[in-house]
C-alpha cells in the first residue's frame, strides 16, 4: 500500500525520457534505414504496452502527449496522432480490462501479447490515419498507401514491439492486483 | 463499488478531456495553419529538439553508410555475376554473328559469281556446303551436301567464293556421288594425276594445270611453250580446247593468278615455261561452294 502512490510518479520519470528518445529515433533515425514512407511507430508500441500493463488512463495520457510531440516535431497537423493514440489506448485497454466494476470482483486478466496487440493497433492506427486524412481533405491513392505506408508500417511496428518488448516489460512489468483476491474456486 | 465508480468517472473524464484537447488542437491546426499559435508551438518544439535529432542523425549516419555499403556490395556481387552471364551470352552471340557474317560474305561472293560469270549463267548452278574435308595433306577431297538429287553429277566443276567472285576448287569425283552428297576432288589434290586445261588471259599460252609438287597449295601450269609470253599477275582460267582435244571443264572459270614465271634457255633443257599459279580460293577455309551443272545441262 505504501508503494502505490509512487508508481505514477515513477512511471512518469521512466516514460518522459523513453518516449522522447523513441520519438527522436522514429523521426531522425529510422527513416534512414527504411526504403518506404511507412516506418515503425515506437510511440504506439509504448502506448500498447501501457494499455496492457498499466491501464487506460496512463496509456491514453502517454499517447496524447507522445502524439503531440510527434506532430510538433514533424510539422504534422497537431492533435492528429494524439487522437489516434488515445483511441488505440482506449480500445486495447477496454478489451483487456473492460469494466472497472468487473475488476473489483474478478482477478485481473492475463496481460495480452504485446506484439499481437501492437500489430492490431498499428493496423487500426494506420487505417484511422487514412480516414482522418480523408476527412480533412487529403486524398492519396489507397493502393499506394497500402503498399508503401500501411503494410510496411504495420510490419515494422510489430518488429519494433518484438525488439522493445523486454525493455518495456522490465520498465512497466505487469503485476496482479494485490487488492483483488479473485474468485474462490469452491 | 464506490471506488470503482469514481475510477470509472475519472477514466471517462480523462479520456474525454484528452479527446477534446486533441480535436481542439486539430481544429486549430487546420484553421490557423502554420501561421498561428499552433505553428509557433510546432516551430518552437522543432527548434528545441533539432539539436537532439541532429545528433541522433549524425550518430546513425555511419550505420546507415555501413548498411548501404554492405547492401551495395551484395548488389555489386549480384550485378557482377549477372554481367558475367551476359558476357558469356554476348560472346556466344558474337561468335554466331561472326560466323553468319562470314557465311553471308561468302554467299554474296557466290551470288555475284553466279549472276555475273558467263560460265555460271550458261550452265546453271546449285549452291551447297562443305560437310567434310580431308584431314591430311595427302588427299585433297571434300564432301559436299549436294548429290544427284540436286542435279549434281560426276565431273561437274565446283567453285568457291574468292574476292568479289569465285574460283575453281575442283570437280565432282567420278563415282563419288550419292543422292544427297558428292565427293569433290580438289585441283590441289596431289593424288589426282590429271591436270586442268587452262589458259592465261591476255596471252596465247595454254597448258595443263597440276598441283605443285614442291609447294603444296600452289599450281603449276605445264606444257606452255617458251615462245608464249606470260607475265606475273595474269589471270588463269579454264580453257575449252588444248590442241584438238575437248577439255573436261567448260571454259572461263577463274582459277588463279600467275605468281612466278621461269624458263630454262640452256641447250638440252625442256621447251616449256616454268609457270606457278596462286589459286584464287583459300583451300584452308572452304565452307560454301557452287556446283556448275554442266553434265545436267548437257
Amino acid at each position: 500500500m505504501l508503494a502505490e502512490p509512487s508508481r505514477p510518479l515513477m512511471d512518469t520519470v521512466k516514460l518522459v525520457p523513453l518516449v522522447f528518445f523513441l520519438i527522436v529515433l522514429q523521426v531522425a533515425v529510422t527513416p534512414l534505414f527504411t526504403p518506404y514512407p511507412g516506418g515503425p511507430d515506437f510511440v504506439l508500441v509504448v502506448v500498447v504496452a501501457l494499455a496492457l500493463w498499466r491501464g487506460m488512463e496512463t496509456a491514453a495520457v502517454t499517447g496524447f502527449f507522445g502524439g503531440l510531440l510527434l506532430d510538433a516535431m514533424t510539422f504534422a497537423p497537431l492533435g492528429l496522432s494524439s487522437i489516434l493514440y488515445v483511441a488505440a489506448a482506449v480500445v486495447i485497454a477496454s478489451r483487456v480490462e473492460p469494466d472497472p466494476d468487473a475488476i473489483a470482483i474478478s482477478p485481473r486478466r492475463r496481460p495480452g501479447n504485446l506484439v499481437g496487440w501492437t500489430l492490431l493497433a498499428a493496423l487500426g492506427v494506420q487505417v484511422g490515419d487514412v480516414l482522418l486524412h480523408l476527412l480533412l481533405g487529403t486524398s492519396i491513392g489507397f493502393s499506394y498507401l497500402w503498399r508503401d505506408q500501411i503494410v510496411p508500417s504495420v510490419i515494422q511496428t510489430g518488429l519494433a514491439a518484438l525488439i522493445l518488448s523486454p525493455l518495456l516489460r522490465r520498465l512497466f512489468r505487469p503485476d496482479l492486483r494485490p487488492d483483488v483476491p479473485g474468485i474462490a474456486t469452491a | 463499488m464506490l471506488l470503482s465508480k469514481n475510477r470509472l468517472i475519472r477514466r471517462r473524464a480523462v479520456i474525454g478531456l484528452l479527446v477534446l484537447a486533441a480535436l481542439a488542437l486539430l481544429s486549430l491546426s487546420y484553421r490557423q495553419g502554420s501561421a498561428g499559435v499552433v505553428g509557433d508551438i510546432q516551430r518552437s518544439s522543432a527548434s528545441a529538439t533539432a539539436p537532439v535529432t541532429d545528433a541522433a542523425h549524425r550518430v546513425a549516419q555511419p550505420f546507415v553508410d555501413a548498411w548501404n555499403w554492405t547492401t551495395g556490395l551484395i548488389h555489386a556481387r549480384e550485378e557482377n555475376s549477372r554481367l558475367r552471364m551476359y558476357e558469356q551470352q554476348y560472346s556466344l552471340l558474337l561468335t554466331k554473328y561472326q560466323s553468319l557474317k562470314d557465311q553471308n560474305a561468302s554467299l554474296q561472293q557466290l551470288a555475284h559469281f553466279r549472276s555475273t560469270a558467263s560460265v555460271a549463267t550458261r550452265y546453271g548452278s546449285v549452291s551447297g556446303t562443305v560437310i567434310q574435308q580431308s584431314p591430311d595433306a595427302y588427299n585433297g577431297n571434300i564432301l559436299i551436301d549436294l548429290g544427284t538429287a540436286s542435279g549434281v553429277y560426276p565431273n561437274d566443276p565446283v567453285v568457291a567464293p574468292s574476292g568479289d567472285g569465285g574460283g575453281l576448287v575442283g570437280v565432282v569425283a567420278p563415282n563419288g556421288c550419292t543422292a544427297s552428297t558428292c565427293w569433290v576432288r580438289l585441283i590441289t589434290d596431289q593424288a589426282s594425276g590429271t591436270g586442268v586445261t587452262s589458259k592465261v588471259l591476255g596471252s596465247t599460252a595454254t597448258g595443263s594445270l597440276t598441283p605443285s609438287s614442291g609447294t603444296p597449295g600452289l599450281l603449276d601450269l605445264e606444257l606452255v611453250p617458251v615462245a608464249d609470253v606470260v607475265n606475273n599477275g595474269q589471270t588463269v582460267v579454264t580453257a575449252a580446247l588444248r590442241g584438238r582435244l575437248q577439255a573436261l571443264l567448260p571454259p572461263g572459270i577463274p582459277i588463279g593468278r600467275v605468281s612466278k614465271v621461269g624458263q630454262n634457255d640452256a641447250e638440252g633443257a625442256t621447251a616449256y615455261k616454268d609457270i606457278q599459279v596462286q589459286p584464287f580460293v583459300n583451300f584452308q577455309d572452304l565452307s560454301d561452294v557452287l556446283v556448275l551443272k554442266v553434265r545436267h545441262a548437257g
